[in-house]
């Protein structure tokens, strides 16, 4: 190459293009080598690690508890029942009656209570 | 050579072929050897990776020397690219062309290269060797002393410069196919190749 003269691009182009013509024997010899050595061993599939298929069933029951049970939506509070002051005497009268002693045991009770409240007239008298 | 030249010919028509793929992630449809080679690769066929070695080994052999200046080094690398292709060979799948798949395995082994040796001394190839010098002894004394500047200038290139003037120049890849290798965008790549020649070309100059 002339010590003055610049590089053409045509000539880094063909440079850059250019590539080696051949191997060394010895480069051959060691590939026959591996190859050797890759035949034992052959192209296996990346295994996934042991824990991975319990790793998988512990996310999807994880998953089923969120769905089923909804912690992120917190339930509505119900407000306290408010009742009139017009009942105060009703419910003190409940708590009375609810102490109190039957008068009617419970077969003659049943029976009173699926009485018909208006009996027809055609029914008769005894 | 010849053979050289028809792998010149084959890969830049296969390169225009599928230069009308745009989206890198998407599945391709490459009918090439190397493709079905690398599918019976996976299934433990023998031949196959011979098929594939007989293929690349000289683009991969140049491309890492050109990058190292060392051939020892560019020997180990190219075997360590075919031992993890064959390592991988089992989960590869056809997403993009093959040669976008060897070269991202050899650009990745070349990165890990270059932050591993701090400084080996060039171990330089007769200028014979390559393809664009006549194979005559002393016939081509010019090409010889071109070829040993060009080298030095190479390698007193940034590393960054170095790969992306290979594969596009050497290995032939398209933008895409270089940025994709590369991990780089296209408009970086063409930066990269813009400034990586104008400097290659004042190395050159500096050393002659």
């Amino acid at each position: 190459m002339n010590a003055h003269r610049s590089p053409s691009e045509e000539e880094i182009d063909r440079l850059l293009a250019s590539r080696l013509r051949d191997t060394t024997p010895e480069f051959e010899a060691r590939w026959r080598d591996l190859r050797r050595e890759l035949r034992q061993t052959p192209a296996a599939r990346r295994a996934r690690p042991s824990w991975w298929p319990g790793l998988a069933a512990a996310g999807v029951a994880f998953a089923a508890v969120l769905v089923v049970y909804h912690p992120w939506s917190t339930p509505a509070t119900r407000p306290e029942p408010r009742f009139s002051e017009d009942f105060a005497e009703l419910f003190a009268m409940d708590d009375i009656l609810g102490r109190a002693t039957p008068l009617l045991d419970p077969e003659n009770r049943d029976a009173l209570l699926h009485l018909p409240a208006n009996p027809s007239p055609s029914s008769p008298l005894p | 050579m010849n053979s050289a030249l028809t792998f010149s010919f084959f890969n830049r028509l296969l390169t225009g072929f599928l230069s009308s793929r745009s989206d890198f992630a998407q599945p391709v449809e490459d009918s090439s050897d190397t493709t079905r080679a690398m599918l019976r690769v996976a299934a433990g066929d023998d031949g196959a990776l011979q098929l594939l070695f007989d293929r690349w080994k000289l683009p991969l052999l140049s491309f890492f020397y050109r990058a190292l200046g060392s051939h020892a080094d560019a020997e180990d690398l190219t075997l360590e690219v075919f031992v993890r292709l064959h390592r991988s060979a089992a989960d590869y799948r056809p997403t993009a062309r093959f040669s976008t798949f060897l070269f991202h395995i050899a650009h990745n082994l070349l990165r890990n290269e270059y932050r591993r040796r701090r400084r080996k001394p060039a171990q330089p190839v007769a200028p014979e060797s390559f393809d664009y010098v006549p194979a005559e002894p002393g016939s081509g004394q010019a090409l010889a002393e071109l070829e040993e500047v060009f080298q030095r200038a190479l390698l007193r290139l940034p590393g960054k410069y170095r790969a992306p003037l290979l594969l596009l120049q050497q290995q032939q890849l398209d933008y895409p196919e270089a940025a994709a290798v590369l991990r780089i965008s296209e408009n970086s790549l063409r930066v990269l190749i813009h400034r990586g020649r104008r400097l290659l070309k004042t190395e050159m100059e500096t050393i002659t």
